[in-house]
């Protein structure tokens, strides 16, 4: 495990026990018989308040937890300044196992464990309806990620009315079903989630998004539309898989990526009990000033300055009642990459994919499952790919076919175990760990332990 | 039979026959609780779930709070009537609010008597209990029902009069009422939603004198009452 993610555990640690801690303080405090060992143990929330409804009672007629004032008398220092806060921690470790080729830059074939992800975060409430937070997020996961410590998410949260708010910061933008958690391994039963959609090697692409968003719906219980609208900026992180596979399959340093973003999604939640429906449009234009290719046919090196527009439409559909759930996604993505303006192939090279996936809970904490996933054209980062494109090799299409288990221990523990059989190439099968080339077949047996408070 | 009366009679049989007690009540076996500074009475089903999952913050202008029992009979039939969710399941959904920064993870306490306490002392709360529980110092909620609650039974009404003079001028047409039932069964109050006042009147008057079954808390009640004229 990574030294930096290491330290966010233990700090993470260092939170969580301290949250028990000051429990014992609250419940000593306030006569309160809140349990130590249970599921939120820093339930600091000061989201209601308490003593409100009964100034009088309170002894303080000016006590306004939600809205900074003396909260409680602010008798108890640093106690009463955590519970202002929630925190919130998790932390998964993975292990891979597989034949055919290495994966997510790890040497899978030998069996990898370098595979650590960690997130904590802490938010309050500024008033009844303006709530800020962030979250860290770190992970190290073969060559990528490299345990640096990231931020994920850092927002102001205004809701102007039920139906309407606003949202500005680094956000995370919506992106399907699972895009806003997919870096949160215990909010889904998958130990990967289809790669068709959620490519783990273009998180820091595909995440966050810094800037705002509007947020409303309209309608109530089972016929309800949500909508969110968003714009600002995305970025290409150093440590994310786009610039290593651009580096090892064309020899081409990235460099700082980034440029303007905006999307939209609507989702309806039917009158038919647990049947959602979603779709999402959203555009990036990535602008890398001073991309490097050393060693080019041209035989000296060259500075490019590249621009890539990314376009994205997904479709969703979800369909969960009583133990089962059940779910289909289609993705089309056609991108354009130019240098100095000079488009690098002639038309927009797209990348689709699709996956069904159901799972069935046998028990509140057994749950297993299978997806299916398919893939096939270029991602952006690999789209020069393109100009051979050739939808009968292996490198030009994806298909992966899932099972999956996951057994919650407790409201904290967790473990997922997952088989993966891989026809062709999902994109994260990086060079420098396959030197032999491609192959076309690939079996995983992936495992997944984690823990959330 | 005289000619009015045989009128009588059909005005209350038709009247009778289209007295509708649409949705009603609670789940069996638990009760919603509020804070008393909640300004409302009574709370619809999709309102309940709604603030439960974070997707409403407000009550009759108030902002509220969910607070959550962390286990027991109470919650598994809160969370199986009005959320539709297994507690994991819901747990799942508070951590991905929590882990994108789009909501806060609710309070959640040990029994029935920590709830009322807390809905008590806190502004805004709003909790479920045990319906056998006893809930001082907090504000009962009538729960308007949406098809998977239980409809409270009518065992006993009382038909309105339709007033001759209202009827002499060919007034009629349809009110409609909500109807506050104390759990012993007796209408404690009755509100005109709709349709002429004085025959909103004469079927107040009619309905305030009906007796529903025993529930476990004060529940409400759609009434709608057709006057004929003609009949």
């Amino acid at each position: 495990m990574d030294r930096r993610v290491a330290r966010l555990i233990l700090v993470m640690l260092f939170l969580w026990t301290s949250g028990i801690m000051l429990e014992g303080q609250d419940l000593k405090d306030t006569g309160s018989t809140m349990d130590a060992g249970h599921s939120f143990p820093p339930e600091f929330a000061l989201t209601a308040n308490e003593n409100q409804s009964d100034p009088a009672a309170s002894g303080d007629s000016s006590a306004n937890a939600t809205g900074g004032g003396d909260y409680g008398g602010n008798k108890h220092g640093l106690t009463q300044i955590f519970r202002r806060f929630q925190w919130h921690g998790t932390i998964s470790q993975g292990f891979i196992y597989g034949s055919g080729n290495n994966y997510l830059s790890m040497d899978t074939n030998d069996g990898s464990g370098k595979w650590s992800e960690a997130a904590i975060n802490v938010s309050t409430a500024l008033r009844d309806n303006v709530h800020v937070g962030a979250q860290v997020h770190s992970y190290f996961m073969g060559q990528l990620g490299r345990g640096t410590a990231q931020l994920d998410w850092a927002l102001a949260d205004y809701r102007v009315k039920d139906w309407l708010g606003f949202r500005g910061g680094k956000l995370k933008a919506p992106l399907g079903l699972f895009g806003e958690i997919e870096d949160t391994d215990t909010l889904y039963n998958w130990a990967l989630l289809p790669q068709s959609m959620y490519e783990v090697e273009f998180r820091s692409y595909n995440i966050p998004v810094e800037g705002g968003e509007v947020y409303g719906s309209v309608g109530s219980g089972r016929n309800r539309v949500t909508c969110q609208l968003f714009g600002g900026r995305r970025s290409v992180a150093g440590n994310d898989g786009g610039p290593l596979l651009s580096w090892q399959i064309f020899g081409i340093k990235l460099g700082p990526m980034a440029g303007p973003t905006y999307g939209g999604a609507i989702r309806w939640e039917t009158p038919i009990e647990g049947l959602s429906a979603g779709v999402l449009f959203d555009r990036a234009d990535l602008f890398a000033p001073s991309a490097y290719w050393p060693y080019n046919p041209y035989g000296w090196p060259l500075w490019l300055r590249t621009d890539s527009v990314v376009r994205r439409e997904i479709y969703s559909l979800r369909f969960r009642r009583g133990k089962l759930d059940l779910a289909a996604e289609g993705k089309h993505e056609p991108h354009w990459v130019s240098n100095d303006g000079v488009p690098i192939l002639p038309a927009g090279s797209p990348r689709n994919a699709w996956y069904v996936m159901g799972a069935y809970h046998f028990t509140n904490k057994l749950t297993a499952g299978s997806y299916f996933s398919r893939v096939w054209g270029t991602s952006f980062a690999d789209t020069l790919r393109w100009a051979y494109y050739d939808p009968s090799k292996p490198e030009f299409y994806g298909n992966d076919t899932v099972i999956n288990a996951r057994y919650d221990i407790d409201r904290h523990f967790y473990l997922k175990l997952e088989g993966h059989y891989i026809d062709g190439d999902l994109g994260a099968f990086f060079p420098a760990t396959n030197p032999n080339g491609l192959q076309k077949i690939t079996r995983l047996a992936i495992a997944r332990f984690g823990f959330t408070f | 039979m005289g000619d009015s009366m045989k009128k009588n009679l059909k005005t209350i049989l038709l009247a009778s026959a289209a007295a509708l007690a649409t949705g009603n009540a609670m789940a069996e076996g638990v009760k919603v609780i509020a804070n008393a500074s909640l300004g409302a009475d009574s709370v619809s089903v999709a309102e309940i779930r709604n603030v439960f999952l974070e997707v409403k913050t407000s009550l009759g202008g108030t902002h509220v709070e969910p607070v959550l029992e962390r286990g027991g009979p109470a919650h598994e039939t809160f969370l199986r009537h009005y959320l539709g969710r297994s507690d994991s399941d819901l747990q799942t959904y508070y951590r991905s609010l929590v882990f994108t920064g789009r909501g806060a993870m609710p309070k959640a306490l040990d029994s029935d008597a920590e709830v009322i306490a807390y809905v008590a002392r806190t502004r805004g709360a709003i909790g479920y209990v045990d319906s056998d529980s006893n809930a001082k110092g907090v504000r009962t909620l009538a729960v308007i029902g949406e098809g998977n609650v239980s409809e409270r039974k009518l065992v006993s009404r009382v038909e309105p009069d339709y007033p001759e003079v209202l009827r002499s001028r060919a007034i009629g047409g349809t009110v409609r009422l909500r109807v506050t039932i104390a759990p012993g069964g007796n209408v404690t109050g009755v509100e005109l939603l709709g349709g002429d006042a004085a025959l909103g009147e004469a079927a107040a008057a009619a309905v305030a004198k009906w007796k529903y079954a025993a529930a476990p808390s004060r529940t409400t009640a759609e009434v709608s009452i057709t006057f004929n004229p003609n009949q």
